[in-house]
């Protein structure tokens, strides 16, 4: 039962998070910036809400090569993401797009 | 006899465990890869969201409500998956993974939906750079789904005809990587895609 319990705090605060940010821009209470963050920080709590209650990851957990995997490819998706960004945002400036 | 035999079978289950921590190991790196293929198209829809070319903008085609449905039979369907897991009967965690294919497949079938009526309002992915990226990043996610959904029918027989023996206790626990995996993905989807593109002059 305390196994369950834990599911349902994971799944609770997922529904709160998708709830909270949705309305957010549904309604436009918030300036297109504060708006953008609140969402960008809402959906990156519940990622980490979705690591911690569903796909088990224990960050203090033995055997650790699970979390060494994951934040090896993070850096990876990091160089990705930031390196293309950056790239592409240079290319749009340079041919004033 | 006796003994050797006990003593055998311990060895075995042993290796076994150890064999099957190995795969649940190996099962976590490809989805992590998996991750990095998510990654790059979620790099080539954000690079790409602005090139329009004169056609509908994120905003003028998303409907909010019908994707927060979708994404909730998604969330739920993860929590009937763990409900599943942790059942001892065969039958009640065949019924609870029955649960879960049909919260899935009510969730592909609200994407295909979707998809079905952008191109019939002739807003397909050849119609702007946009759109192409769009339904790249949102198909290959409900290809996944696709896959996922064959996956669970599959685990379903093999617990129907074996039981819930080791070997399918590994593969369930690989299955639900998988299935949370997608909602992971979703979530970025739900916001980089449909909640941002609400906000379409952003930058």
């Amino acid at each position: 039962m305390i196994v369950f319990k834990r599911y349902l705090i994971g799944l609770f605060l997922s529904i709160l998070l998708t709830l909270f940010a949705f309305q957010i821009v549904k309604n436009f209470i918030f300036s297109n910036e504060i708006t953008f963050f609140i969402v960008i920080i809402s959906s990156i709590l519940q990622i980490l809400i979705h690591l911690i209650f569903f796909l088990d990851i224990d960050f203090f957990d033995e055997d650790h090569w699970k979390i060494i995997i994951f934040l090896f490819s993070l850096l990876i998706i990091g160089i990705i993401v930031g390196g293309s960004l950056w790239i592409m945002s240079n290319l749009r400036y340079n041919m004033m797009i | 006899m006796l003994n050797n035999l006990l003593i055998d079978k311990r060895h075995n289950n042993k290796k076994f465990e150890k064999e099957s921590s190995i795969q649940i190991f190996a099962f976590w790196v490809y989805l992590m890869s998996d991750l990095v293929l998510f990654s790059c198209l979620f790099i080539v829809y954000s690079v790409l969201v602005n090139n329009v070319a004169s056609g509908p903008k994120g905003k003028d085609i998303f409907d909010l409500n019908f994707v927060l449905i979708e994404s909730f039979f998604l969330l739920f369907s993860s929590m009937t998956y763990k409900l599943a897991i942790h059942k001892k009967k065969i039958y009640s965690m065949n019924f609870w993974l029955f649960i879960t294919f049909v919260l899935g497949l009510g969730f592909l079938i609200m994407e295909v939906y979707e998809f079905h009526n952008l191109i019939s309002l002739h807003f397909g992915p050849n119609r702007s750079a946009f759109l192409s990226s769009f339904f790249t990043l949102v198909g290959t996610h409900g290809i996944h789904v696709l896959f996922g959904l064959g996956w669970i029918v599959v685990m379903m027989i093999h617990i129907y005809y074996s039981g819930i023996t080791i070997t399918n206790q590994t593969r369930l626990i690989c299955l639900g990587f998988f299935w949370h995996f997608l909602d992971l993905i979703w979530i970025c989807v739900f916001t980089i895609v449909y909640l941002l593109g609400f906000l379409h002059d952003r930058f």
